[in-house]
């Protein structure tokens, strides 16, 4: 696919020697324009890694990032780094402290080339479009409220015009009353400007309201790769499943084993199947676990509707 | 701080002033030698008396002043070059690991001997002494500059900037180096004053401004020579030494870390049982009570913040009962108040306040009586645990006597002997909370307070954890008050839930009841956001507009009332009680919902 | 979220201090071979002739000459100081230029003072400071005491910010003279050491209660404080038991710098107080251009500064579990 946002085997790491950490292992995938990637995993999945590499803000040890077909260089020119723009996780801290909201704004525009008369005008804009009152023109961002810099650090990114937005864990400060309306105004958003979306999220409900595709990452790998109803519904891989499993149901008591487990060291990942000590799934047939413990199941490619990086997928569900 | 950092540059502009002039208007006094007069105490024509030679010895200090601050400056000036470029090079990309363990090396020397050890290769004097100086304190201002430079450099705004495509020097003029810049000045100037200090060592060691030339530290070495027979020559440069270098360091000084405490309830709160009434008797088959409990915190200025306000709250013996709410509902206060852990400066008050028949509010008890009945679990276990002690060590603190192992075992913690040997931050979240729960347990509490134990925790963990709670709980014995904003969590858990907004309870229902029996709109609305996997993604996601009230800032009315889709008149102007809808079951709404149960 | 590595766990538990105290041993003696470099390098360094310099521009050229072959500076560079490398570790330090004695021999014969001045007062600074700082801490808690609290930070501020030098003028004027309670300089015995031991004293102790003041407050506001009173334990072992190891070791880390600033201040007083140490013949040292003398002294107080700080990391690995596993 040559239009839109491609990235293959793309792999960025930490560290030397022993203390070498591969944050991201050979990751493929593909957003079209307009399009919307969920990326689910938990603590050390690597998913702010990825984000962090596919906007350009991290060098890459390997694989290539494509825009349009046309390759992105790991120092990517100034014109290139305005079109994929990130609302980080922290947006407090990407707000320059002693900059007031009106400034961090106009730079944005001011880099994007709106000519200085405009400025004023596409501010209150932006601020209108994510929802804030225009009385905050002048407020420095340690007085906003957690939700209020969300939004403005969104207002930033959209004065970019990007043809890309990776959120990473947008939601994840705010309280559960407020993601929804998050959720909400970040789709009514790219309804309204198009540009295509890579939300990155350890809520998979969330991220399969919000997304056409899922992709499940595990320490640094992607496990499953498909369309967000089927992958959420009739998962492929059992950490998908587990992930799925993994969400509290009103009334439902806490189940599966109580058991403690300790969460693999990413300077160490286990051999073969990353996710195999884990695994509750018993491969039929085969002696348990043995081909899990030494082979990787290949990576997860890009092309394949829904792909599953396991030894023993169930079949692919046609609805 | 601001007005006294106004008054410090006041006198450092003093002091330079000071500088500049002192020489032109001091000089001839300072030289006139009076042969009458020599080795004077103070007098009305000599404020501070004369030396040896019959000279002022007040002139003299105000003529130094020019070549002991001019020095100081001079030699900060040296430092900052050095420094920032000794800095700005441990911060580039190959070479930096060089400097920074040279720049660590050199951090470890105290100004005087490196000042000594440059003092010998530039040879005394003036001039030898500024650039010793100087290159003396280059490493801490290299050190200075090189966490700023680092912390700059890596934080999400400067990314945020370069990702918008902003030009490399506008990154650095915009985002650098404002942020930059007052901790570099602050830097300088508390630099100043060392340099001073340095200085007016080396010189009245000798090695430093050498005769004719006189500056502070050499007043003070010739004045040590007469300091019993005229003091105030050697005490006069002394007090110019300690004045001056003050200003410059107190004026740099970064404000200190770890604020002080927030500020004190200045009114008096209204009387209640805590003056000396009599608390009521607490309920007898209750573990928990809780009558009209209210926690109120000072603001910023003194001013009474409610923030628990009215809650009634009773627990049985071996209940399990959950706590629901969002931010600034008043939960965790609520739970603290139970188990006698509110922080300074709050203060609580209440109609009733007991755990296991002890009373909170009792003027008379004391910690120790609640040993063995309330235990909490915290949110965040790598905080809640003491980084220094073994984890062992701390669960048998708990409760003596009590075998560890066996504790850490009954939460299924794998490998619990090296475990419990162990510190906290060898062991992962999932574990770490499961030593804490095994800890709160240890005691067998009437009662186990849980906030948000597993919110910290990765998903796949949560239900383990959770289910290890649960369990764990239920072979003690002891009551349960679990709290967390996530309602689906919290039924799991508990046979009763408690919903808190604005610092209120709101309702209080069976579980059994949920979701159709839900009567008050914001526990209806707290449900309704609850993620489905079912839900139709094409449609928006059901969401509260607006948000919680700030603390203490709710209207006269109900506290939902603003953002509720049933508020009415009276819901504005008149806060509902907490009313029985069936047994069991209470609200706090004028128009509660009618539901299915 | 903290992991925890898995197969090596009960190796790597075992011995990461002892790892962390052989890296930090090798770069001990690296930063010593530096020093001694630098020492070399120093005179060195001195633009124009060191020899020249040192006997005065009225002394005869054959005697420069000679003087020089004897101190060996007509050699090659790497000569030289391969050779003083080579005297460092056998002992042999050269001559002073001044006394005609070894270097060696005017180093052990003052050593002995300035140890005993600073052992005295480095011992004052951590027995008064870190009690005096931990009580403020948790004394004036949670604003009780304001006024108390106050004073102490003034009286402290004030006290931290004075140099030695200062302050040995101001003990001296109001103890010596003013009250003749003690003697200025000469005179033996315990009396002569409680003037110069406060002066260097008194410094480093209002910073070392200053900043256990501050780390306790910040402490007793932590988690596992408020843990630990929810275990009901009595608020002596939560000072001491928990409090105290948290706070030492922010305190032990500012200690590197500031037992390195109380051997720098042995200098100064020492001269005011005409001690029998080192630190009374440096000065004379410089001025006369004995550069071998003054190189001695280079290699004297930069290694004891060197050996604090090691000592100062090694107990902050002992008492902090953390450390060890740090990158340093």
């Amino acid at each position: 696919m040559m239009d839109g946002l491609t990235v293959d085997d793309l792999t960025v790491a930490f560290g030397h020697g022993r203390n070498r950490v591969v944050a991201v292992d050979r990751v493929s995938l593909a957003v079209p324009h307009g399009a919307a990637l969920g990326v689910v995993g938990e603590s050390g999945s690597g998913k702010s890694t990825l984000g962090r590499a596919i906007a350009g803000l991290v060098t890459p040890a390997g694989g290539e990032i494509r825009l349009d077909g046309r390759l992105l260089p790991p120092r990517r020119p100034r014109s290139d780094l305005r079109r994929i723009q990130l609302a980080f996780q922290n947006a407090g801290g990407s707000l320059s402290p002693r900059m007031p909201v009106a400034r961090i704004l106009g730079d944005a525009l001011a880099a994007a080339g709106v000519p200085r008369e405009r400025r004023g005008d596409r501010v209150d804009e932006l601020l209108d479009a994510v929802q804030l009152p225009t009385i905050l023109r002048d407020a420095l961002p340690g007085r906003l409220s957690g939700g209020q810099r969300q939004r403005v650090a969104l207002a930033r990114a959209l004065a970019s015009e990007p043809e890309f937005l990776i959120c990473d864990e947008v939601t994840s400060a705010l309280d559960v009353s407020a993601r929804g309306a998050m959720l909400n105004l970040l789709t009514r958003l790219r309804g309204r400007y198009g540009w295509g979306l890579i939300f990155i999220s350890h809520d998979i409900a969330a991220v399969r309201h919000i997304s056409d595709d899922i992709a499940v990452m595990y320490l640094g790998r992607t496990l499953e790769r498909g369309p967000g109803e089927a992958v959420v519904a009739a998962p492929r891989h059992p950490y998908t499943r587990t992930l799925v499993e993994a969400i509290p149901v009103l009334g439902r008591a806490p189940a599966g084993p109580p058991d403690d487990f300790e969460p693999p060291d990413p300077r160490r990942p286990p051999t073969g199947c990353p996710f195999h000590p884990r695994c509750p799934l018993r491969p039929r047939g085969e002696p348990a676990g043995a081909r899990c413990a030494t082979d990787e199941p290949p990576p997860v490619t890009r092309d394949l509707p829904h792909h599953a990086a396991c030894h023993y997928p169930p079949p692919l569900e046609h609805t | 701080m601001r007005p006294t950092r106004r008054a410090l540059l006041v006198l450092i502009l003093f002091f330079l002033a000071l500088a500049v002039a002192g020489p032109i208007l001091a000089g001839p006094a300072a030289e006139r030698t009076d042969v009458a007069g020599l080795l004077q105490g103070p007098s009305a024509e000599h404020w501070l008396g004369t030396d040896h030679l019959g000279r002022d010895i007040l002139a003299q200090i105000v003529v130094a002043s020019r070549l002991s601050l001019g020095s100081a400056v001079a030699a900060t000036a040296v430092a900052a070059v050095a420094g920032i470029a000794l800095g700005g090079a441990s911060l580039a990309r190959r070479a930096g690991p060089l400097f920074t363990a040279v720049l660590n090396t050199l951090v470890a020397f105290p100004s005087l001997l490196l000042a000594i050890f440059f003092a010998v290769v530039f040879g005394v004097g003036t001039r030898g002494a500024v650039l010793a100086v100087g290159l003396a304190m280059a490493p801490s201002f290299g050190r200075l500059t090189q966490t700023l430079g680092a912390s700059v450099m890596a934080s999400d705004y400067v990314s945020a900037a370069r990702l918008l495509g902003l030009r490399h020097s506008r990154v650095l003029t915009g985002y650098v180096l404002p942020n930059v810049a007052e901790p570099l000045l602050l830097g300088l100037a508390f630099a100043a004053g060392n340099a001073l200090l340095v200085m007016s060592g080396l010189s009245f060691l000798g090695l430093g401004v050498q005769p004719p030339d006189y500056d502070w530290g050499q007043l003070l070495q010739s004045g040590l020579g007469q300091i019993y027979t005229a003091p105030a020559a050697a005490l006069g440069p002394a007090v110019a030494i300690m004045l001056a270098g003050l200003t410059f360091s107190m004026a740099g000084e970064p404000a200190e870390r770890g604020a002080e405490a927030p500020a004190r309830l200045r009114r008096a709160l209204p009387a209640t049982a805590r003056d000396g009434r009599t608390p009521a008797v607490p309920g007898e088959a209750n573990v928990a009570e809780a009558r009209g409990l209210r926690v109120v915190f000072p603001d910023a200025r003194g001013r009474p913040v409610t923030v628990v306000d009215d809650v009634e709250l009773c627990i049985g013996k071996g209940e399990r009962v959950g706590l629901v709410g969002e931010s600034g509902s008043g939960k965790s206060l609520t739970a603290l108040a139970l188990a006698g852990l509110v922080p300074h400066p709050g203060r609580v008050t209440a109609d009733a306040l007991s755990v296991a028949k002890v009373g909170l509010l009792d003027v008379r008890r004391s910690d120790r009586d609640l040993k063995g009945r309330v235990a909490m679990v915290f949110q965040d276990p790598a905080r809640a645990m003491n980084p220094v002690l073994r984890v062992g060590a701390q669960i048998a603190e708990a409760s003596p006597g009590r075998d560890v192992v066996e504790a850490l075992t009954a939460l299924k913690v794998a490998s619990p002997a090296l475990r419990a040997r162990q510190y906290p931050h060898q062991l992962s979240g999932g574990t770490l909370q499961r030593a804490m729960i095994a800890m709160a347990l240890a005691a067998e509490p009437d009662l186990l307070i849980a906030d948000e134990p597993t919110t910290a925790l990765d998903m796949t963990v949560q239900q383990a954890t959770l289910r290890v709670l649960r369990d764990a709980v239920a072979a003690s014995g002891s009551a349960l008050l679990f709290i967390s904003h996530d309602i689906a969590v919290v039924s799991g858990m508990c046979e009763r839930l408690v919903v808190m907004y604005a610092g209120g309870v709101v309702e209080d229902l069976p579980v059994r009841l949920l979701p159709g029996g839900a009567a008050h709109p914001y526990t209806a609305a707290l449900l309704a956001t609850l993620p489905s996997l079912d839900a139709d993604p094409a449609a928006p996601l059901p969401a509260i507009p607006g948000s919680p009230p700030a603390a203490g800032a709710a209207g006269p009315g109900c506290a939902f009332a603003p953002r509720c889709p049933r508020a009415a008149e009276r819901c504005l102007s008149e806060r509902p009680p907490l009313a029985d809808l069936a047994p069991g079951h209470r609200a706090a709404c004028w128009h509660p919902l009618e539901g299915v149960a | 979220m903290s992991t925890a590595t898995h197969a090596g766990v009960s190796r790597f538990s075992a011995h990461p201090r002892m790892a962390f105290a052989a890296r930090r041993s090798r770069r001990f003696v690296l930063s010593l071979l530096a020093l001694v470099t630098a020492s070399f390098a120093m005179i060195h360094l001195v633009p124009g002739d060191p020899v020249r310099a040192a006997l005065g521009p009225s002394a005869p050229q054959d005697l420069v000459e000679r003087t020089r072959a004897t101190l060996g500076l007509d050699r090659p560079l790497a000569d030289q100081y391969l050779s003083y490398l080579r005297g460092v570790f056998t002992g042999d330090l050269g001559t002073s230029i001044m006394s005609r004695e070894p270097v060696g021999l005017v180093l052990e014969q003052r050593l002995p003072a300035t140890a005993g001045l600073a052992g005295a007062a480095l011992a004052l600074t951590l027995a008064a400071g870190i009690p005096l700082g931990l009580a403020a801490g948790v004394l004036g808690r949670d604003g009780r005491r304001p006024r108390s609290d106050f004073t102490f930070t003034v009286v402290t501020g004030l006290l931290s910010a004075l140099p030695e030098f200062l302050l040995a003028v101001g003990l001296v004027y109001v103890l010596a003279v003013s009250l003749g309670w003690f003697p200025v300089a000469g005179g033996t015995g315990p009396g002569a050491y409680v003037l110069p031991v406060l002066s260097l004293a008194v410094g480093p102790t209002a910073v070392i209660a200053r900043l256990m003041r501050v780390e306790t407050r910040r402490a007793l506001r932590e988690d596992y404080v408020r843990t630990a009173r929810s275990k009901r334990l009595p608020r002596r072992v939560i000072y001491l038991r928990h409090v105290l190891p948290n706070v030492l070791t922010a305190t032990l880390t500012v200690s590197g710098l500031l037992l390195g600033g109380l051997i720098a201040g042995t200098v100064v007083v020492e001269n005011v107080f005409a001690w029998p140490g080192l630190g009374g013949a440096v000065v004379t040292a410089i001025t006369g251009k004995d550069y071998a003398l003054v190189q001695g002294f280079v290699l004297v107080y930069g290694a004891a500064i060197l050996a604090v700080n090691l000592l100062v990391d090694l107990a902050i690995a002992a008492i902090d579990p953390r450390s060890s596993i740090l990158e340093r």
